[in-house]
């Protein structure tokens, strides 16, 4: 299969909900080289289907994600405005396969930031907003089980965000401290802090930037950029509440 | 049906025997399938008396099983505890010494000192929160002294909730003003974020582990004692520990303390 095929088939799988076999299983030579011309392709099928930019995610940059998934460097995404999930909102299941939730540090720039070598200073003085968030993975292979090229090939499993109103910009001090808990019907189920964002959610925003760099690309000002998750991710089931609990803003939603 | 005294004696005597010679034990529950919780608080007890009779002191308690997480492991939907000696405790900044321990590992927890006595049965955490000196940020380092970790509730429990070691931060905060279930902890293993939590994986608030121990020691006529030490359980998980590795935990607005493993 060429690589424009294997993109057709990811985003069949989006649009169908149905999982397919890791592409790393049926091609003999799929380096990750291969996997991000695959995921911009991706790209490419869902703008020219009418879908908009709106942002990045950064993936596989906490430990215990990397444990989840036995793979350790951090992989970048996009986001798409169709991505966006109503605030207090409702997370729909027949438009996802097995999907996971994870909270999240969003980032707003106030200008652009273009690589190479932008530096955490650089972030910092970018930034507009920083704010609560949650992530909706939903990995298109079958069972959640994929390598590094697979996941970058399938926009590292992005299927939707939400963002919240309090911009924590103030706090940035204490940000990497924050604690926050995730409730599944009421029950914590996870607990942690943005330390677990490579020790600074901001290096994250350093990382992409320098990497959209090797494609003369820069983040632009004003999009969404999600961190990485800072607990192990959370499935969920119709009917599930989940809400992400930040000292400073709770998210939620319920899956329908 | 239980244990006989002499099997309870014979059991604190093979914990004491492993911890002292660094030579874990099988499981209790595999070799006395009839051991119950009871049994296993009993047989912590002799071991925490026969402490107390070598001159070592009470300086606390440590809280175990406060995570869904761990009572799903164990199926046992109730924490447990330990006892803290001073012996137990290494000083800030101190170093631990691995050539004493059998399989260590680590964890971060929010450490409570009261300022007063707390005597149950029936209390409630706010009543705790009013008996609180100060809060800060702790180490606590367990060790089985049962082989490989192949424990079961009630062989941790007989085990002193695997209890081995303390560090406390030198910071010390009142908890006016503090939320302690959305407190953040950060563990970093030579200088790489291992673990994260947040204060509310302690049953939810961490004042709420504090009220149970309080409210199960009144059920034995024990209680809390003003200027005791409270390790209130694990926030986020524990880490293993090799010779040579550093440790710092910090926790938001209750400080940071750091460790170095010496040994082997």
């Amino acid at each position: 299969m060429n690589k424009q095929e294997i993109a057709e088939m990811l985003r069949n799988a989006v649009l169908t909900q149905t999982p397919i076999t890791q592409v790393s299983r049926n091609e003999k030579v799929f380096s990750l080289t291969d996997a991000k011309e695959v995921q911009a392709m991706g790209l490419q099928l869902a703008l020219e289907a009418g879908e908009a930019l709106c942002g990045y995610k950064m993936g596989l940059t906490s430990k215990a994600k990397q444990k989840d998934v036995n793979v350790f460097e951090p992989i970048q995404g996009y986001l798409l405005r169709s991505f966006e999930i109503p605030k207090a909102g409702v997370v729909k299941m027949n438009t996802r396969i097995h999907p996971r939730v994870e909270p999240e540090v969003a980032v707003v720039l106030k200008k652009d930031l273009r690589g190479p070598g932008v530096t955490l200073r650089d972030v910092v003085n970018a930034l507009e907003g920083i704010y609560p968030a949650l992530e909706i993975v939903d990995s298109r292979y079958e069972n959640f089980i994929f390598k590094l090229e697979d996941v970058v090939a399938d926009n590292t499993s992005a299927s939707g965000f939400m963002v919240g109103r309090v911009n924590l910009l103030a706090e940035l001090n204490s940000l990497n401290l924050m604690g926050i808990l995730v409730r599944k019907n009421g029950r914590i189920v996870e607990t942690g802090a943005p330390a677990a964002v490579l020790g600074d959610p901001l290096l994250s925003v350093m990382y992409l930037a320098n990497s959209l760099a090797e494609e003369s690309k820069s983040i632009p000002a004003g999009v969404v950029v999600l961190t990485g998750g800072i607990t192990q991710s959370v499935s969920f089931e119709m009917g599930d509440r989940i809400e992400v609990e930040w000292p400073q803003e709770v998210l939620s939603f319920t899956a329908e | 049906m239980g244990l006989s005294q002499s099997e309870l004696l014979d059991i604190a005597d093979k914990l004491d025997k492993a911890e002292a010679t660094c030579t874990p034990i099988e499981s209790l529950v595999d070799t006395y399938p009839g051991m119950e919780e009871k049994d296993a608080y009993q047989i912590q007890w002799i071991i925490a008396s026969r402490a107390l009779r070598a001159q070592r002191h009470l300086v606390g308690y440590k809280i175990g099983l406060t995570s869904l997480e761990a009572q799903k492991h164990f199926q046992v939907y109730e924490p447990d505890y330990g006892h803290l000696f001073d012996s137990m405790l290494i000083n800030e900044e101190g170093e631990i010494d691995l050539t004493q321990l059998i399989q260590p590992k680590i964890e971060g927890e929010i450490a409570f000192v009261l300022g007063r006595d707390l005597r149950g049965p029936g209390i409630t955490p706010f009543q705790v929160a009013r008996a609180v000196e100060f809060v800060t940020t702790s180490f606590e380092i367990i060790d089985s002294r049962i082989k490989n970790w192949k424990i079961t509730s009630k062989d941790t429990i007989a085990d002193n909730g695997s209890s081995a070691r303390f560090i406390l931060a030198g910071q010390k905060e009142k908890l006016e003003g503090l939320n302690l279930a959305h407190l953040g902890l950060a563990l970093y293993k030579n200088n790489d974020v291992v673990v994260t939590g947040s204060g509310g994986a302690v049953m939810g608030n961490p004042l709420n582990a504090v009220a149970f121990l309080a409210n199960t020691l009144a059920k034995h006529d024990r209680f809390l004692m003003e200027g005791q030490v409270i390790l209130s359980g694990s926030i986020g998980g524990m880490v293993s520990m090799q010779p040579g590795d550093h440790f710092s935990v910090e926790i938001q607005s209750l400080g940071r303390v750091s460790t170095r493993c010496k040994g082997r």
